[in-house]
């Protein structure tokens, strides 16, 4: 399961996520789950950001996350996420492992259904 | 070894005695204290899998969320709370929890700020005695009570 947005997704990210998942879809076994605020997802909505996203077969709860209400199915076991706060605290209060990837990676994983990272972007330079 | 006596600064005073349990990494209550059990649950933290209630916790702060004082003061309600915290500087978000819960449950528990050398110096296991103007009696862990 690829999830986004701890606690709220931004209309900035809504605008970052759009072109990379514009005209393509998530494997079906990947669940793509979205937390964000009412007001977050009506910008996204009103800047025309929001389709594409929710035809890539993103699901999006408002006003909640996942390590505040209880959301996450019993089957889901490992979590990818771009967001070091669902990081940190998944393991500890939903007892779930952890991919961190960029939002390029948690796209393309959704797309292919396994972890795909950019392992460059972690090389020392 | 014989006893000492550390000079702490009381943030929220008070009285009480109890094992030491120290750590020198920062901990979040929020994602990290169970206070159904008093265990702290931060699968990053050293101290995972150990349970702080009734004992003195040695933390020189708080991290992360600021819900660390509403999980502590829940655990105050369920009795799993950290007999007392000491710190190695005032740590709002523990004083507050202790501060409501005095408010709130009639009850509350002493945070006491610490040098840095003397917080660098506790050990776990050591037994413990606040007194209301900070000062604290420390017998070394193993020691006769």
């Amino acid at each position: 399961m690829v999830i986004l947005g701890s606690p709220h997704f931004s209309i900035a990210e809504f605008k970052r996520l759009a072109p990379l998942v514009a005209g393509r879809r998530a494997d079906e076994r990947v669940k793509f789950l979205i937390t964000s605020s009412r007001l977050m997802k009506e910008l996204a909505d009103e800047a025309g950001v929001l389709a594409p996203i929710v035809a890539f077969g993103a699901q999006i709860t408002l006003d909640t996350c996942i390590l505040a209400s209880p959301m996450l199915p019993p089957e889901i076991k490992t979590l990818m996420t771009n967001s070091p706060k669902y990081a940190y605290y998944a393991p500890s209060l939903l007892n779930t492992r952890v991919t961190f990837g960029s939002l390029a990676d948690c796209v393309q994983s959704a797309i292919e259904g396994r972890v795909v990272r950019n392992e460059s972007v972690w090389q020392a330079v | 070894m014989a006893g000492r006596v550390i000079a702490g600064r009381p943030i929220v005073a008070g009285e009480a005695e109890g094992e030491a349990l120290v750590t020198h990494d920062a901990l979040s209550f929020w994602g990290g204290y169970d206070f159904h059990t008093g265990e702290i649950i931060d699968k990053h933290h050293p101290l995972a899998g150990v349970r702080a209630a009734g004992r003195i916790l040695a933390v020189p702060f708080s991290k992360g969320s600021s819900t660390t004082t509403a999980v502590l003061l829940e655990a105050v309600r369920a009795g799993t709370a950290p007999a007392a915290i000491l710190t190695t500087g005032a740590d709002a978000f523990f004083a507050l929890a202790s501060i409501v819960a005095d408010v709130m449950y009639g009850k509350s528990f002493p945070v006491i700020a610490l040098e840095p050398g003397d917080f660098a110096s506790l050990v776990t296991g050591a037994r413990l005695t606040i007194r209301r103007d900070g000062t604290i009696d420390e017998r070394p862990p193993g020691g006769r009570c």
